[in-house]
């Protein structure tokens, strides 16, 4: 027996479907170059094709033709009616089908009595029915449409509203925002005139201070008289501070500006000193608010037999301490 | 406007190979319920089935241009193409769940239960006369015969599952088909 002998003896199970895929492809091969053996094996195939087309019809879901269909359109395909149209006649038409088999199998069925008013022009019926059914669905599925479409302008519209309404209240809070700023300017701007202005005061008190100091011993200098000396312009500071005594009597004057208040309970006290002896304490004095004070006191002996004086802050309710009387405080002739 | 169910299997096949999906409907709606019996009764299985439907039409979809004429009826090819994707899925799913048993006795009883899937709708009157071409076969050659052709066994297999010769199932199968042929001719031109 030669190879091809072999091949065909493999015919019958080739169209059985009993064949491995390497004696699949033998036969197939054989048949490619020997007409007789494929006219023999065509004669199989057909008996096997009529034998499966009898195995028996399945009406199979109508989604497997639904997908078939947009399958092939996807893939290129073109159509001359809509899917949905196409899909209700071949329903319809397997309806119909079904009622000619059952009508040969003397069955009489509902679709059967229906079968037989329907004549040759069923099909044509099938169409104006399934013409209807989709204006019918596709009217309903736009007014679904329209209404779901009116909906989504309408939730549009709110948010729009509810967009521009925020946009206002942030437009409001920014308003609020630039007059709170702007008023805060205002008050910083009044302020800063306040200060200006209490600066200026300030510097008026000063001056007017300083004109009291010079009124008054511009006024006492008609009966005081300056002696060689004067205290230290640096006493305190900015202080200073002017020393007379009277033409006249045994009466000496001090004039004391830029000088603060003594805290409760302390006051400034003058002392006047002779290198050779102890500090003599003088007089008592505080300050105004002004930070001027002027304050007499007597003299035991003329001013001019002193070299100094001396001032300093103690206690009110101790007595006077010329021990504390200290070299920095020494007022110097001039 | 064309009606595509007076068309010939030809004709629709040429639409189809210019992309006619209208064509493609038509031929699926003439053949879409045999194919689908088909894989139903050798699968026992209807989303299988379904599956198997889909992917012999969408072959036919794809491929429809290379089914030459001269080498053989149309429904010889689409029906042959049915056949191995059905067989090839029973064999995917026997290896994957070993769904099907394999007692020999089982499987080869054309009577039982298991060949009418009670899912699928098969319409019995014509696996009738299939039941009937198969009762003319000697109980042997029905046996190769529905061994091979429902169940997807090679000829091989089945020789080691009956224990017979690689050559007596051969020749059994040549000679099944053979008078199955005659009982298919008598019962067409019984129809006519």
């Amino acid at each position: 027996m030669t190879r091809d002998e072999e091949i065909i003896e493999d015919f019958p199970a080739y169209a059985l479907g009993a064949l491995g895929n390497e004696e699949r492809r033998a036969v197939e091969d054989l048949i490619e170059r020997d007409a007789d053996a494929a006219k023999e094996l065509a004669e199989m195939l057909d008996t096997v094709a009529e034998f499966s087309a009898r195995v028996g019809e399945a009406i199979p879901p109508m989604a497997v033709r639904e997908r078939l269909v947009s399958t092939a359109k996807a893939e290129g395909g073109g159509t001359y009616q809509d899917s949905a149209f196409s899909s209700l006649v071949s329903h319809l038409e397997n309806r119909i089908a079904i009622e000619e088999n059952e009508r040969e199998h003397d069955v009489k069925s509902v679709w059967q009595r229906l079968g037989s008013l329907v004549t040759a022009g069923r099909l044509a019926f099938a169409t104006s029915l399934a013409s209807f059914v989709i204006v019918g669905i596709m009217a309903i599925q736009l007014g679904v449409d329209n209404v779901e479409l009116n909906q989504k302008v309408s939730d549009m519209d709110r948010d729009v509203a509810a967009a521009y309404a925020r946009a206002e209240e942030i437009l409001n809070e920014m308003s609020s925002t630039e007059e709170l700023l702007n008023y805060a300017h205002e008050r910083i701007s009044r302020q800063d005139q306040e200060i200006v202005r209490m600066t200026e005061l300030n510097d008026a008190l000063r001056s007017s201070m300083n004109d009291q100091i010079s009124l008054t011993y511009a006024t006492l200098r008609n009966e005081y008289q300056s002696p060689e000396w004067q205290p230290d312009a640096g006493l305190t500071g900015n202080g200073y501070a002017y020393l007379l005594e009277h033409q006249r009597k045994p009466l000496g004057a001090l004039v004391v500006g830029g000088v603060e208040q003594a805290p409760p309970g302390e006051e400034y006290r003058l002392y006047l000193i002779r290198e050779d002896s102890e500090p003599t304490y003088v007089a008592s004095f505080d300050m105004n608010r002004a930070g001027y004070g002027t304050v007499l006191f007597k003299l035991t002996i003329p001013m001019s037999l002193y070299d100094g004086a001396h001032i300093t802050r103690e206690r009110t309710a101790d007595p006077p301490d010329p021990s504390l009387a200290s070299p920095q405080n020494l007022y110097k002739p001039q | 406007m064309i009606n595509y169910q007076e068309l010939t299997d030809q004709e629709l096949l040429a639409e189809i190979s210019e992309k006619n999906t209208d064509a493609f409907a038509a031929l699926y709606d003439r053949y879409g319920k045999r194919v689908f019996g088909l894989a139903a009764r050798i699968l026992n299985d209807s989303v299988k089935s379904e599956e198997v439907t889909q992917d012999v039409f969408m072959r036919v979809w794809r491929r429809g241009h290379t089914y030459m004429p001269d080498k053989g009826k149309f429904t010889t090819w689409l029906f042959r193409i049915a056949h191995n994707r059905t067989i090839d899925e029973l064999r995917r799913l026997r290896r994957d769940k070993s769904r099907y048993s394999d007692d020999i006795t089982e499987r080869y009883d054309l009577e039982s239960d298991e060949i009418t899937p009670p899912e699928a709708a098969v319409a019995n009157s014509e696996y009738e006369q299939v039941r009937a071409s198969l009762t003319v076969l000697p109980e042997a050659q029905r046996q190769v015969v529905y061994l091979s052709y429902f169940k997807g066994m090679t000829q091989t297999q089945i020789a080691e599952s009956t224990g017979q010769p690689l050559g007596t199932v051969k020749t059994r199968m040549r000679l099944a088909l053979k008078k199955l042929r005659v009982a298919l001719e008598n019962e067409i031109y019984g129809d006519d």
